[in-house]
């Protein structure tokens, strides 16, 4: 997490505090884009311009919102805008898994199927029940976190989130009956 | 309780979101009810699953690759903030002791940009006035901006306006005042200390309209005026406004001169200052500009990312630019 002291110092004008700060977030920016877009590229395109907001506007942050959620709250919100923009493609994934957990081959495999499963189910998501779902397992987010960085009402949260699960669940649940993965 | 009651404790299971009492409810119904029970056992998979999605890193750093944009907004912010001080200044006091601006960021700016239109074209009228203006890119969007803002009812800002635009038209009113300097004085602004984006008022008294603009009504434009007094294009020999050309290569003939900005390259003619050719932009830092001995080809190199580096020659006979093998 951010230190508040950097926050501060970046606040007020301090370049390289500021900088810092910018090095701190980018991963967390980016995994974000990544996981709402779904796309390597546009998720760097998405996350520069959420960083170079975030360098601008650093002075109208305060502090009464967690600053994690200020950042996500930028970041989403250029995803969403993207995402409505951009026309609905047939993605081919390039970008490289790297699994942190070495099992066995095989498991290796399964898993790397189930991935490209999850993946294309999150991606038949409608976007704010996708960037709710984001916001919960990429940030490890509670409730009140994603309602504060969507500006929305936790209830709406919830109900994103839980039907959001559902509907996965049951996408995961068909490709695993239909016998034919990925 | 019914199954779609218990959908939602489990939901809120997933998320660690249930009282005891909550989950004592969730788990007797699922030890009756296999559907539930089967349910709740995808659930909790596909949680996992979730948690388990790769923690991908962008593949190169996204603060390097923006730093040059990061700057470019430094230099508008900075710009910006000199003009408002600027503004400040000329609608105080007619008798404003010589000050300096300082350059230190302002946030406040930002939000002070559209409010102050008259001082964005004094902003323009700064960097029009400046030797290294042409050449620079950033600046030259700078002067457009403020040209397409909306306009006072008083004329005096369209007046202000035609200057600029009669200023960026005949680039040989802007380097005029460089006419009795060689090539080297071209690089770092000259001999002046604080170029570099400071601004020094030294004189507030009134000037010459000899720059186009007939009457100056009212005092607040005459300290205008003041400021477009200050500049080379009265003062010759004194480049000291504005941002500084940090980067002049002359070339060994002496015949020209290529100036670097930020994303490009200008070849002007040391003898008149007018430009033979502009390299198109290009997304990297320009290294290594070097002139062949004979003054025949001028060499650099843009850096990529990931390290890697294109090198380019241009050819002075033909002005032509192209990529070079290393």
């Amino acid at each position: 997490m951010v230190e508040p002291g950097l926050i501060k110092a970046a606040q007020s004008g301090d370049r390289d505090a500021l900088i810092t700060l910018l090095r701190e977030i980018e991963t967390h920016v980016y995994r974000t884009a990544y996981y709402i877009l779904n796309n390597e590229q546009d998720a760097m395109d998405a996350s520069q311009e959420a960083l170079i907001r975030i360098y601008t506007k650093i002075g109208s942050y305060e502090e009464k919102a967690q600053f994690k959620t200020w950042i996500q709250r930028i970041v989403t919100n250029i995803c969403i805008d993207k995402f409505r923009r951009s026309k609905p493609t047939v993605s081919i994934d390039e970008h490289e898994m790297v699994f942190k957990e070495k099992q066995n081959v095989e498991d290796e495999v399964l898993s790397a199927y189930a991935l490209q499963d999850i993946r294309s189910a999150i991606d038949k998501l409608p976007e704010h029940h996708r960037t709710v779902v984001v916001l919960r397992y990429l940030q490890d987010f509670s409730y009140n976190e994603i309602a504060d960085s969507l500006d929305l009402p936790l209830n709406t949260v919830k109900s994103y989130l839980f039907r959001a699960r559902q509907q996965l669940q049951s996408l995961l649940h068909d490709y695993q009956k239909g016998g034919v993965r990925g | 309780m019914n199954c779609q009651e218990v959908m939602e404790l489990m939901q809120r299971q997933l998320d660690d979101d249930l009282s005891d009492a909550e989950l004592e409810v969730l788990m007797n119904h699922t030890r009756q009810c296999p559907d539930c029970a089967a349910m709740f056992e995808r659930m909790k998979q596909l949680s996992a699953e979730l948690t388990a999605l790769p923690k991908v890193t962008p593949s190169y750093s996204l603060v390097d690759a923006i730093m040059p944009e990061l700057e470019r907004l430094d230099r508008l912010a900075e710009s910006t903030a000199t003009a408002a001080e600027a503004a400040i200044v000329a609608s105080g006091s007619a008798a404003a002791p010589p000050r300096r601006m300082p350059r230190k960021r302002r946030w406040t700016t930002w939000s002070a940009i559209g409010s102050v239109v008259a001082a964005g074209i004094v902003a323009g009228l700064f960097i029009l006035n400046d030797p290294g203006a042409i050449i620079n890119n950033d600046a030259a969007k700078l002067s457009y901006s403020v040209a397409d803002l909306p306009q006072d009812s008083n004329g005096q800002a369209a007046e202000m306006r035609m200057n600029a635009d009669t200023v960026s038209g005949q680039s040989e009113i802007e380097l005029k005042a460089h006419e009795k300097e060689d090539s080297q004085g071209f690089a770092a602004g000259g001999n002046n200390p604080e170029a570099g984006g400071d601004v020094s008022v030294r004189s507030t008294g009134n000037s010459s309209t000899e720059k186009g603009i007939a009457t100056n009504p009212t005092g607040v434009v005459d300290q205008y005026e003041s400021f477009g007094g200050e500049s080379d294009l009265h003062n010759e020999g004194q480049p000291d406004m504005g941002i500084a050309v940090a980067n002049a290569f002359p070339s060994p003939d002496g015949q020209y001169v290529a100036l670097l900005d930020q994303h490009a390259i200008t070849i002007v003619s040391a003898e008149d200052k007018k430009t033979v050719m502009q390299t198109s932009r290009k997304n990297g830092q320009h290294t290594a500009i070097a002139w062949s001995e004979d003054g025949s080809q001028l060499t650099y190199e843009v850096q990529l990312d990931r390290g890697a580096a294109q090198k380019y020659v241009i050819e002075t006979a033909s002005w032509k630019e192209k990529k070079a093998a290393h």
